[in-house]
């Protein structure tokens, strides 16, 4: 079966007073249908530059080239009008701060209403309620909320709220941004849970754009580790967690304070800054295991054992 | 056991709500966030003490009554066997300097006109320049502030401190800008540091370093840490005696060890239990605590935790409002909802103090035999602690059984606060 997103050789620029950055370099990824896919990586990896430039969500002065197909179409090729039925309709995103995303003059009521008729025309409020309340009762949030403004409810049910307005239109893939990040440990725990099984009643795929390496363990089915703009490794979950091959995941997930951490390790550095084009591994600096080469050739992803791992590290 | 060097005795700050006009004249009784409510701990010298808890718990507030920017409204606060819970301003200065803060956001902690260099001397010139061994010096020269300054900036490994000097802010990384803010507190050289989630805006591949850092200053300068987080990894790693706290009370108090090898109180092992373990073959497989912390302003009773308690007792605290909040999540699943119409909507009922109830047409039967088969799926606590339920003038009414008394037990060498024990 084809992938549901396929994004090949994509890279972003951003052009800014001090120069080009070099947001994004050279990425690809692929999505299977059903199973969670998630981008981990540190503040300025690209990640969440990633997940707009899928959308095509960048800033202004942002500039992307490659490809992304989704369900066999090219969104690159699309008008932005034809790009619009495709995002909110058929690949939905959620974010870090729902604060942020819900107009705080506007009744909860009415961004559904809102979406509904930005998408589909005119809709009878009546209709556009019950098709509110149906996405409600399956967050888990009373109906009572829809008379609501957003700074009366908290930050979880402000969550399950996007979320509800993000299934109106069943879509196939869900964009999480961070979903999680603003909320405690027991809410990100139960939001968690309802999206397991959301994409199971919804048979929705996720991409899950984190910082947070035990979400992903928890939650992905694949991880993609990103770092200075390039996907350094990918893989299956459990093997990847268990057997990291590239040097930078390695010391990601050993710099990892959990329940367990008797001795703490931190990787050397800083990471890079992005400006001017880029020349050699960019994890060059801070590796403990380079050698001549990484200084001066990017190495290309490579497919490294049996179990479809792929790490971009000229070790293998 | 010797003095502690700092104690907090039944510790109370409450915030008041600002109504509107409108509002005010109209009355509606107190009402007050209950931030903290009746905290008692005390810090000995030289040790890590972690309060752990999720926003909203109280904890920041504490540690902001602790450097004077909030004030408690009940309780005692010691320093070193002195009472200031209520400092004149003469008291509070010198209280500053023992007691330092590091805020979680070194961005909004440093001024991003002022160089690195200003910003400590600042501190310097308001409060002397300190030696180890001698107290503050009075009004100290430019040149002897610039020295100190130096000083500091190699303390926090800002090596060389001329490069450091004259830089702002926003020419430094997130674990620099943190290095600047240790420098200014320690420029005082404090017996106390107060750690508002000192790691949260860091990344997790510098975090480790920032929490070396910090105990090896710790080491360096004989400090007492009061360590406040939402992380229970990072506590279990820094923290001597933790305590974990949950809408303005202290749950459970013991030895960090202890507590994360045996956690007593069910809101303590929903903590733990909820942690994302970066393991992906150890995935979550335990129930999660129904629903959100309440609100603040009007705590549940007896057991603030006994809503979301997967092991409650009908002696908890069950109270009008529990049976609202059961019906409204029954009535999600639109099943239940339409077979119990009668008994709804949710904003038919009221509830107050012990008892809940709706007003009836008729005989009220019908209502009454509907109430009894949906509170057939209710947790059994709650259903055990219903007293009565009773139909007269009208109105369906559930009533409670007052709850038990709870206070703080000593459980081997912790304290805990819960009926189980």
């Amino acid at each position: 079966m084809k992938p549901l997103l396929e994004v090949e050789d994509l890279s972003v620029t951003f052009e800014t007073e001090a120069g080009r950055v070099h947001a994004i370099h050279h990425v690809n990824l692929e999505l299977t249908r059903g199973i969670t896919l998630g981008l981990v990586g540190e503040s300025g990896c690209g990640k969440s530059t990633l997940g707009r430039a899928i959308l095509r969500i960048l800033a202004e002065n942002g500039a992307v080239t490659g490809r992304v197909r989704f369900d066999g179409r090219d969104l690159m090729g699309l008008k932005e009008k034809e790009l619009r039925t495709i995002r909110g309709r058929n690949i939905a995103m959620i974010f870090q701060d729902p604060a942020t995303r819900l107009n705080p003059l506007m009744r909860i009521r009415d961004h559904f209403i809102d979406t509904l008729r930005s998408h589909e025309g005119e809709i009878e409020t009546k209709d556009a309620l019950e098709r509110a309340r149906g996405v409600l009762a399956d967050v888990r949030v009373p109906v009572d909320r829809l008379a609501m403004y957003p700074h009366e409810l908290s930050g979880g049910m402000r969550q399950r709220i996007m979320i509800a307005l993000s299934l109106l239109f069943h879509p196939t893939l869900l964009l999480a941004d961070e979903p999680t990040t603003s909320l405690d440990v027991i809410i990100e725990a139960q939001i968690l849970d309802l999206l397991r099984n959301l994409m199971h009643s919804y048979d929705m795929s996720v991409l899950l754009i984190t910082h947070n390496l035990g979400l992903v363990a928890q939650f992905a089915d694949r991880v993609a580790v990103m770092y200075a703009g390039e996907i350094v490794e990918e893989g299956e979950t459990v093997s990847l967690f268990q057997e990291p091959k590239h040097p930078y995941t390695q010391g990601l997930l050993r710099s990892v304070i959990d329940l367990e951490t008797t001795q703490l390790y931190s990787v050397p550095g800083t990471p890079p800054d992005l400006l001017g084009e880029p020349k050699g591994c960019p994890f060059y600096p801070r590796c403990n295991q380079r050698i001549e080469i990484c200084k001066t050739v990017d190495p290309t992803p490579k497919t490294v054992g049996d179990d479809g791992r792929r790490v971009a590290c000229h070790l293998y | 056991m010797t003095d502690p060097l700092l104690e907090f005795e039944d510790l109370q700050v409450h915030f008041p709500v600002y109504k509107g006009f409108v509002q005010r004249l109209l009355g509606g009784g107190d009402v007050r966030v209950h931030a903290v409510d009746g905290v008692s701990f005390a810090l000995q010298e030289g040790e890590v003490f972690g309060l752990v808890g999720e926003s909203g718990c109280g904890k920041s507030t504490i540690a902001r009554t602790l450097v004077g920017i909030a004030r408690a409204t009940g309780g005692h606060f010691r320093f070193r066997g002195q009472d200031v819970t209520d400092p004149d301003r003469k008291t509070l200065f010198h209280l500053r300097e023992q007691i330092q803060m590091i805020h979680q956001d070194p961005h909004a902690a440093l001024s991003p006109a002022m160089t690195v260099g200003q910003a400590i001397s600042d501190v310097i010139r308001v409060h002397g320049v300190r030696s180890e061994s001698e107290g503050a010096a009075q009004a100290p020269s430019e040149e002897q502030v610039r020295e100190a300054v130096y000083r500091v900036l190699e303390e926090v490994d800002l090596r060389p401190p001329s490069f450091f000097y004259t830089k702002f802010p926003d020419e430094l990384s997130g674990g620099q800008k943190q290095r600047v803010v240790l420098g200014r507190v320690l420029a005082l050289r404090p017996s106390v540091v107060v750690a508002d989630e000192p790691l949260a805006m860091l990344d997790m591949s510098v975090r480790a370093r920032m929490l070396e850092f910090l105990l090896e200053l710790k080491a360096r300068f004989g400090l007492t840490y009061l360590f406040i987080t939402h992380d229970l990894a990072t506590a279990k790693f820094v923290c001597d005696r933790i305590a974990i706290m949950y809408l303005g009370r202290i749950v459970e108090m013991g030895p960090a060890k202890e507590i994360y090898a045996d956690p007593k109180h069910p809101y303590t092992r929903a903590l733990l239990a909820a942690i994302p373990i970066p393991d992906p073959t150890k995935r979550r497989t335990q129930e999660l605590p129904r629903g959100e912390v309440p609100d603040a302003v009007h705590p549940p009773a007896g057991c603030r935790f006994h809503p979301r308690c997967p092991v409650a007792l009908p002696t908890c605290g069950w109270e009008g409002r529990d049976l609202l909040d059961f019906l409204e999540e029954r009535w999600l699943d639109p099943e239940a909802e339409k077979r119990e119409a009668a008994l709804g909507p949710i904003e038919a009922w009221d509830a107050e103090d012990l008892e809940a109830g709706r007003p009836v047409e008729g005989s009220g039967d019908a209502e009454k035999r509907l109430l009894d088969s949906s509170l057939a799926s209710a947790p059994a606590s709650l259903r055990e602690a219903i007293d009565r339920i009773s139909l007269e003038e009208g109105e369906l009414r559930v009533t409670f059984r007052a709850p038990a008394m709870l206070e703080p037990k000593k459980v081997g060498d912790r304290i805990v606060e819960c009926l189980l024990y």
